[in-house]
């Protein structure tokens, strides 16, 4: 069975920006490239808080995955289906509502690394309010 | 009314026993910890927790057969992220330092697998099921992989059993 998970234009455009000595590791530049400076702040501010964020990067974590988040997955899925990566959209509203999705998908944390998972989405939400 | 005597003296024996139960079953109550709910149960008992969490418990509602399997992100030191394309061989970007990470994704499920790295084994970091058409039906499964040795180059291999049909399916890639 043929994946078909990116086309050989958007892998190249994306590897070309891992290059060696990246200094953030925010995740944003996957997930949410377009979206607005407030959407980037209150990322980067609910990180702080919580130590991770929605891509699974720790802080201080040197570009080291700490884990797999439903923002990434679903990230993964919308690229699948032909969409990009780009899941927090342009807009404030399009930030909310993905970040809310991946909250109700992520549902009753089972672990610590869930229940960090979740602190993020919500401190994010609560920075955009 | 020796008789009768006897009578009440096995009643009285008897009355004490069943006192003595009672206290007995009455403590035993008394330590047993009440749970509102299943949730409380899992937070309190991570082995229960693994139990019922992990992939492996077959007694979950029916997984689909594993149907293919690739790897489609890797991670390192020295390069960062790179996504891997479907049938791609080997890496672009040139990968190295001391930790190295792969994301494997698998449409359907596996009951066992193993990851190495340069004949290493790798660890099982995280996993976060993926639903591709959005029925809110689990279609696959994406897996971290992840390892702290230092190297410059190698082969990541990954190997997974189906659940049901117990079919291997493998996959790998040269890490330049």
């Amino acid at each position: 069975m043929e994946i078909g998970f990116y086309t050989n234009n958007y892998v190249n455009t994306y590897n070309n920006k891992s290059v060696k000595n990246k200094k953030s590791f925010d995740g944003l530049d996957i997930l949410g490239p377009e979206a607005p400076n407030e959407v980037k702040e209150a990322w980067n501010k609910a990180e702080k808080e919580c130590g991770i964020n929605g891509y699974g990067y720790g802080v201080n974590s040197g570009g080291k995955l700490t884990c797999l988040t439903s923002l990434f997955a679903m990230s993964f899925e919308s690229a699948y289906n032909g969409g990009g990566r780009d899941i927090l959209g342009t807009t404030v509203h399009s930030a909310k509502t993905a970040v809310q999705k991946a909250l109700d998908r992520l549902g009753i944390p089972q672990d610590s690394k869930e229940k960090k998972e979740k602190f993020f989405y919500e401190s994010f939400l609560r920075y955009l309010n | 009314m020796k008789k009768f005597n006897k009578l009440v003296s096995l009643m009285l024996v008897g009355a004490m026993m069943l006192g003595m139960c009672t206290t007995a079953y009455a403590k035993d109550e008394s330590n047993v910890k009440q749970y509102n709910s299943i949730q409380e149960v899992l937070e309190e008992n991570e082995s229960l927790q693994d139990l019922v969490l992990s992939d492996e418990n077959l007694s979950r509602p029916a997984m689909a057969p594993l149907t293919s399997m690739q790897v489609m992100w890797v991670n390192s030191q020295d390069a960062g992220e790179e996504h891997i394309s479907a049938g791609q061989y080997a890496t672009r970007l040139d990968h190295g330092g001391d930790w190295f990470q792969v994301i494997t994704f698998e449409v359907g499920f596996s009951s066992v697998r193993w990851a190495k790295f340069k004949h290493m084994e790798m660890e099982s970091t995280d996993t976060e099921y993926v639903d591709l058409n959005g029925d809110n039906i689990m279609d696959g499964v994406l897996r971290l992989w992840t390892i702290n040795t230092s190297y410059t180059s190698g082969k990541f291999e990954y190997s997974a059993w189906s659940v049901q049909t117990s079919k291997e399916f493998s996959t790998w890639i040269n890490v330049l």
